[in-house]
C-alpha cells in the first residue's frame, strides 16, 4: 500500500487497487488515502475554482466530511470516483456562493482582482482563462471529457467514473470533442503546437 | 486494422497507460492515421497547462489535524453515550432502589419493550421537529470549556440552540463563552478573565460542544439509546409519574485514575453519574433531562434542563456568532510561520519551557506552544515576568488525552498560582501544546 500510495502519478487503476477495500476507516488509513489524493484534488478544484487559495479550502472541507462520514461512505467501492464528485459538487456550490457574494456585496469594484495573487498562481490562471477559451467552444459534455484528461490529468477509465457514464461514451465525446478542436485551436494558437 | 478501425479507437492512444499493440502497428504503417494521430496528440498539448501549481504545504497537516478532531468528537460521543447505557443494565435493579421508581411492566420482557418503545417514540417525536431551544443549568465556570462541571460552584444558565434541515445549524451559549456552527464552521468566542475576548474559527465538526454534544441531536441521541436498549435485552429504569414518562441510566466514572484522581469529577463521563429523562407521556416528547454526580459525600445535581421549545421560529443570523472588534482571533502554532518543532520534548520539557517564556516575556518562543495565545495584551500583562517556583513531575488522570504537569508561580503582582498544566500532543505531527490549566 505505501508504494502505490507514494506514486502521486498514478492513474485510476492503481487507486482503486488501494482503496479496493473501500472507503478509508482509520486516521492511518486516511492519511494514506490524503496522501495519494491531495495534490490531485486540489489541482481539480483550482481548475474549477481560478484560485488556489479557494480550492484548498474547498478539498479540506471534502477530505474531512469524508472522513467524519465515513461509516456513512463505507459501502462506497469506487472511491477515487466519489471523492471526484464531491470535489466537483463542493466546487460548483463554491462558485454559487462566490456569485452571490459578488452580485450583493461586491458592488461597483467587481470581482477580485486575482493579480493580486502571487505570479506564479497569475500564470496559472492566465493559462488556465486561455485553455478554457477553447473549451467553452465545445458542447459542454465533450468539454468536461477534455477537461479531465488534459487538465486534471485522470484516465479514460476514471473519467467514466466520475462523469457516470461508460467508457464507451467517454471515448466518443473526447473522439468528438478532439475533431472540434482541430479545426479551433490550429488557426487560433498558431505558432502555439 | 483498417483506417475506420483505427479512427473509432485511436483516442486509446491518448489515455494514460500502455499504449494497445494494434493501434501502434496501425500508425507504423498508416502515414495519414499517423498524422492525424499527432495532430491530436499536438491539440492536447496545447491545452495541456505548463504552470505547475504548488498547493501549500502545510495543507496536508491542517486536513490531519481536523481529522484528528473529528476522530477525538466522535469517540467521545460513542463514550458518552455508550458505556453508561451498558452499566445502567447491569445496575438497574439498585436504581429501581435508589429513585423509588416502579416497573410500567411486570415482567422483564415487558420492561424492555416499553423502554424501547418510549425511546423510539421519543426518538420520532424529535425526528419530526425543525428546531429546537433548551435552556438549562450547569455547575460549570462562566467561560470555560462546556465540558467542565465542578459540583461545588453555583448554577451557570447554559442556553442551546438545534436546527435540523438539509444543513444541521447549532448554537451553545453560557455567560461568558458562546460557539455556533452555521453549516460551513463553527466559530466560538470566549470572555477570559483578563484581556480581549479570544475567538476561534473551527470546523463545522469540531469537538467545541464537549459533553454537550449529543443534545445538539436529541433525535440521534434517542435513537441509539432505543438500538442500545434492544440489542442488549433493554433493562432501563422507567418511571410513569405525573403525565411524564422517567428513563434513568446510571454510569460508572470513566478514564484512569491509577496515578491520579484530579481529572475525577471533572466532567460528567469522569463522574459516577445518574442521569434522568423526562418524556411527556402524551407526545413522547423530551421534556427535561438531569444530571447528578456522586462525589462520594452526596449526590449532587449539576446538569438540568429547565425548558425545552419545539419549533420556534429562529433567524439565520442566531447561528453566526457575533465576535467582538477586539476579539484576538485564535491560532496554533503550526498555523504560525517560524514556529519550532517540538515534538522531541518531554512533557515536563514542555511545562518548563513555557513557563520560562512567560518568565522572560519570550512571546516569540510562547508561540511554540501556545499558538498567538498570548499575543494578548492582557494576558501578557498579568503573566509575564513571573517567577517560578516549582514544576513537578507530569501525570495522567481520566480520560484526558494529554498530560498534567503541576506548578507553582509568582506573578508580578505577587499572587501565586498553583494548579496543573494541561499539555497534550495527540496530534499527527506530535506537537506539543498548552490546553489548559493556567
Amino acid at each position: 500500500m505505501e508504494t502505490a500510495a507514494t506514486d502521486m502519478t498514478m492513474g485510476c487503476t492503481e487507486t482503486e487497487e488501494v482503496w479496493a477495500s473501500g472507503w478509508p476507516r482509520s486516521i492511518r488509513e486516511f492519511e494514506t488515502f490524503v496522501d495519494v489524493f491531495l495534490d490531485r484534488l486540489v489541482r481539480f478544484a483550482f481548475h474549477r475554482l481560478g484560485n488556489l487559495e479557494e480550492a484548498e479550502d474547498v478539498v479540506q472541507d471534502v477530505l474531512v466530511k469524508a472522513y467524519a462520514d465515513r461509516e456513512k461512505l463505507r459501502r462506497v467501492k469506487q472511491v477515487s470516483a466519489y471523492t471526484y464528485r464531491m470535489t466537483a459538487n463542493a466546487c460548483a456550490d463554491h462558485r454559487r456562493r462566490r456569485t452571490v457574494l459578488s452580485l450583493d456585496d461586491i458592488g461597483a469594484e467587481g470581482i477580485p482582482d486575482q493579480r493580486d495573487e502571487a505570479s506564479q498562481q497569475i500564470e496559472a490562471v492566465e493559462e488556465l482563462e486561455r485553455i478554457e477559451q477553447y473549451l467553452r467552444r465545445l458542447p459542454r459534455r465533450q468539454a468536461e471529457v477534455i477537461a479531465l484528461r488534459v487538465l486534471d490529468q485522470l484516465s479514460l477509465a476514471d473519467i467514466a467514473e466520475i462523469v457516470g457514464c461508460g467508457l464507451p461514451t467517454v471515448k466518443a465525446r473526447l473522439r468528438y470533442g478532439l475533431q472540434k478542436l482541430h479545426r479551433i485551436v490550429p488557426r487560433e494558437m498558431e505558432g502555439s503546437i | 486494422m483498417n483506417c475506420r478501425e483505427f479512427r473509432k479507437r485511436q483516442v486509446e492512444l491518448l489515455d494514460i497507460g500502455p499504449m494497445p499493440a494494434d493501434l501502434l502497428r496501425h500508425i507504423e504503417e498508416c502515414p495519414q492515421c499517423a498524422r492525424e494521430h499527432a495532430e491530436s496528440q499536438a491539440v492536447l498539448s496545447a491545452l495541456s497547462p505548463t504552470q505547475e501549481i504548488s498547493m501549500s504545504s502545510d495543507l496536508k497537516e491542517r486536513i490531519m489535524s481536523r481529522a484528528t478532531e473529528v476522530d477525538s468528537l466522535q469517540h467521545s460521543r460513542k463514550r458518552v453515550w455508550a458505556r453508561p447505557m451498558q452499566f445502567a443494565l447491569a445496575a438497574v435493579m439498585v436504581l429501581a432502589v435508589v429513585l423509588g421508581g416502579s416497573w410500567l411492566a411486570g415482567h422483564n420482557a415487558g420492561r424492555q419493550g416499553s423502554a424501547s418503545a418510549i425511546l423510539s417514540d421519543a426518538a420520532e417525536a424529535a425526528a419530526a421537529v425543525h428546531t429546537v431551544h433548551i435552556t438549562a443549568r450547569m455547575r460549570t465556570p462562566a467561560n470555560d470549556n462546556f465540558d467542565l462541571i465542578m459540583a461545588d460552584s453555583e448554577f451557570t444558565p447554559v442556553e442551546i440552540w438545534t436546527q435540523s434541515g438539509d444543513v444541521s445549524k447549532w448554537r451553545i451559549e453560557k455567560p461568558a463563552r458562546v460557539a455556533a456552527m452555521d453549516g460551513k464552521s463553527t466559530v466560538m468566542v470566549v470572555q477570559p478573565g483578563v484581556g480581549s475576548p479570544m475567538a476561534w474559527d473551527f470546523p463545522p465538526t469540531s469537538g467545541v460542544a464537549g459533553w454537550l454534544a449529543p443534545l445538539l441531536d436529541v433525535n440521534s441521541l434517542l435513537r441509539y439509546e432505543r438500538e442500545t436498549a434492544s440489542r442488549d435485552g433493554s433493562k432501563v429504569s422507567v418511571e410513569k409519574k405525573q403525565g411524564r414518562i422517567l428513563l434513568t441510566i446510571q454510569a460508572a466514572a470513566k478514564g484512569n485514575f491509577s496515578e491520579s484522581d484530579y481529572a475525577k469529577n471533572k466532567s460528567v463521563l469522569e463522574s459516577d453519574n445518574i442521569r434522568v429523562y423526562a418524556f411527556d407521556a402524551q407526545t413522547r416528547r423530551l421534556e427535561g433531562m438531569e444530571v447528578y454526580i456522586d462525589t462520594g459525600a452526596g449526590r449532587t445535581l449539576v446538569f438540568e434542563i429547565t425548558g425545552i421549545e419545539y419549533d420556534t421560529p429562529v433567524t439565520a443570523s442566531l447561528f453566526e456568532v457575533q465576535v467582538p472588534k477586539d476579539a484576538v482571533w485564535q491560532k496554533s502554532a503550526s498555523e504560525i510561520p517560524g514556529t519550532a518543532d517540538n515534538s522531541d520534548m518531554t512533557p515536563k520539557q514542555v511545562a518548563e519551557a513555557f513557563f520560562a517564556a512567560m518568565a522572560s516575556e519570550d512571546w516569540d518562543a510562547m508561540r511554540n506552544y501556545a499558538g498567538n495565545l498570548f499575543d494578548n495584551k492582557g494576558l501578557r500583562d498579568r503573566f509575564g515576568g513571573l517567577t517560578i517556583v516549582s514544576i513537578g513531575e507530569p501525570f495522567k488522570s481520566g480520560l484526558y488525552r494529554g498530560w498534567f504537569v503541576p506548578y507553582e508561580v509568582k506573578l508580578k503582582s505577587g499572587e501565586v498560582k498553583k494548579h496543573n498544566l494541561a499539555i497534550r500532543n495527540d496530534n499527527p505531527r506530535h506537537q506539543w501544546h498548552f490546553d489548559g490549566g493556567f
